[in-house]
């Protein structure tokens, strides 16, 4: 755990930790004695406040409007799935709801708990985890608690989604037409069909990510490049796909620990220039995690990947041992 | 130090920051339009501190796409108690560019500027950033620090330097950095909390 700095010491590390000169480990004492320390946090606020209005001083520099164009959409799209995602949760928890108060059903229950599992099991990149997202957060890439089956399989999602179709109109038709059960019959059949739709819905989301997901990392240029340990006897602990065309990376972790408080992954690429850090992740309670980013590399000059654990926010050279490696 | 009134105060004197209020609000409620608007209003000024700090335009329009996403995702949590909307959007343009520049590992002897792309032809034209009323005094207090305050603050202001590589560059310890930085950001913090008072009480 980040241990925070006394108040005087602090104080030394004021300014230079919010001009963001200051090293990680500074940063870290600095920013863990703010959180308890009013005075130091506003001082550190009007520091903020400073070095915005500054920004005022950089030279303007006009943003392509196709460019800009393009941002923006890719931004709304962003949203739209994020509200999409959140929206068909909170239809399936409604109609779930329901269900509990609605007459018994005339076929068996579909796990009705499924599609809120699977919407549940898409992760999200927390880039601020104290920060709370504004709806539920964005829908990232789907994930099983076990390594190697991280989706499920197209051909089961696709038997599910016509599963629920199926018996959304079964279930429709059979209320309706139940002769035993006059009252509630239109609202149980809504309920119904909302939780069905609801289901097939989030499905059908999950087989679209899984399917981007999966074009993504099967292009003919993907590296892919397994990072083990000792503990692992050889079995990777995590993978790392980098598409050297499009400059982009995923890595997912299967079992490596989470770092300690006020610590962090670090992701390493060894090259015949020298050694650099491409980017830092956390990992959950399960050893899972995931993290994206760029990576521009002569496909030909790297050498090894590897992880060790660094303090907030990451370091400009490895500390750490070293978690976990791997070479193409 | 005493409480300068300036920790909630927007750095730009806009009358629109009462509606980017209203956007962030809008925002943490899921709305895209928010969005949007918000996007239309900042990008141009966000996009110049990503490339002022990240040099190349492709890093900086990465800078600038993630910088909005955590703004969609933290809208909720955001505190005008504690900062504008103006300061958190510069605040967090600023940190996702320090997180990419450190990403990417600078040669310590490489030229500062030498990474700059010429903008192209076809430039966003969208409405501008309003201007800030401190701009033009905090321009002449840097211009008039001693020399090495003056060089070790751009280094690290518009350059994104580390106390570490900015000892390198100076040829000076790291402690003399350190307190040139400060020293440096004490100026400029009470020239700023002067001008501050003195429009408060007028």
């Amino acid at each position: 755990m980040t241990e925070a700095l006394a108040h005087d010491r602090a104080l030394e590390e004021l300014e230079v930790v919010a001009l963001g000169a200051a090293p990680p480990e500074a940063t870290a004492g600095m920013l863990a004695h703010a959180a308890e320390c009013a005075d130091c946090r506003r001082e550190l606020d009007e520091y903020t406040v400073l070095l915005a209005t500054l920004t005022e001083l950089m030279p303007e520099r006009e943003l392509n409007r196709g460019r800009s164009a393009g941002i923006r959409s890719r931004l709304l799209a962003r949203a739209s799935a994020d509200i999409e995602a959140a929206g068909k949760r909170q239809v399936a928890a409604a109609a779930l709801q329901k269900q509990k108060h609605a007459p018994a059903a005339k076929i068996p229950p579909l796990a009705p708990d499924q599609a809120i599992r699977a919407m549940s099991e898409i992760s999200w990149r927390d880039d601020q985890p104290n920060e709370r997202k504004p709806s539920e957060s964005r829908p990232q890439l789907a994930k099983s608690a076990e390594a190697g089956t991280r989706f499920p399989s197209p051909t089961v999602l696709l038997l599910w989604a016509s599963i629920a179709t199926v018996a959304l109109l079964v279930t429709v038709g059979a209320m309706l037409l139940s002769p035993d059960e006059p009252s509630g019959v239109a609202e149980a059949a809504l309920a119904r069909e909302a939780e069905l739709q609801a289901r097939a819905d989030s499905l059908a989301l999950l087989l679209r990510q899984r399917e981007t997901a999966v074009g993504a990392f099967t292009a003919a240029q993907v590296r892919i490049i397994d990072l083990t340990n000792w503990g692992s006897q050889g079995r990777p602990v995590a993978r790392m796909f980098w598409n050297p065309e499009t400059r982009r990376y995923s890595l997912f972790a299967y079992s490596l620990r989470p770092a300690r408080p006020g610590h962090t992954h670090q992701l390493w690429v060894t090259t015949s220039q020298g050694r650099r850090p491409i980017g830092v992740f956390q990992t959950r309670a399960d050893g899972s995690g995931e993290t994206e980013s760029a990576l521009e590399l002569d496909p030909a000059g790297l050498r090894t990947v590897f992880v060790t654990e660094e303090v907030l926010p990451g370091a400009s050279d490895p500390s750490g041992r070293v978690l976990a490696a791997g070479a193409p | 130090m005493s409480d300068t009134g300036l920790q909630t105060a927007s750095p730009f004197a806009d009358a629109s920051d009462a509606e980017d209020l209203a956007r962030v609000g809008k925002l943490a409620a899921g709305d895209e339009a928010a969005l949007a608007a918000l996007y239309d209003r900042w990008s141009g000024r966000l996009y110049s501190v990503a490339l002022q700090l990240v040099k190349q335009p492709d890093r900086a329009e990465d800078v600038l796409e993630e910088t909005f996403w955590q703004v969609w995702r933290g809208a909720g949590a955001y505190s005008p108690t504690r900062k504008s909307v103006a300061t958190w959007l510069l605040t967090i343009a600023r940190r996702r560019s320090l997180e990419m520049l450190r990403a990417r590992a600078r040669p310590k002897d490489a030229p500062l500027d030498s990474e700059y792309a010429a903008p192209d032809e076809d430039t966003a034209t969208g409405p501008r950033a309003p201007a800030s009323r401190y701009a033009p005094l905090l321009e002449q207090a840097i211009r008039e620090l001693p020399d090495d305050q003056r060089l070790a603050f751009e280094l690290a202001w518009f350059h994104g330097l580390g106390q570490a590589d900015i000892s390198d560059r100076m040829g000076e310890p790291v402690g003399a950095v350190r307190t040139r930085l400060r020293l440096a950001m004490q100026r400029l913090h009470a020239e700023m909390a002067g001008a501050a008072s003195v429009e408060r009480s007028g």
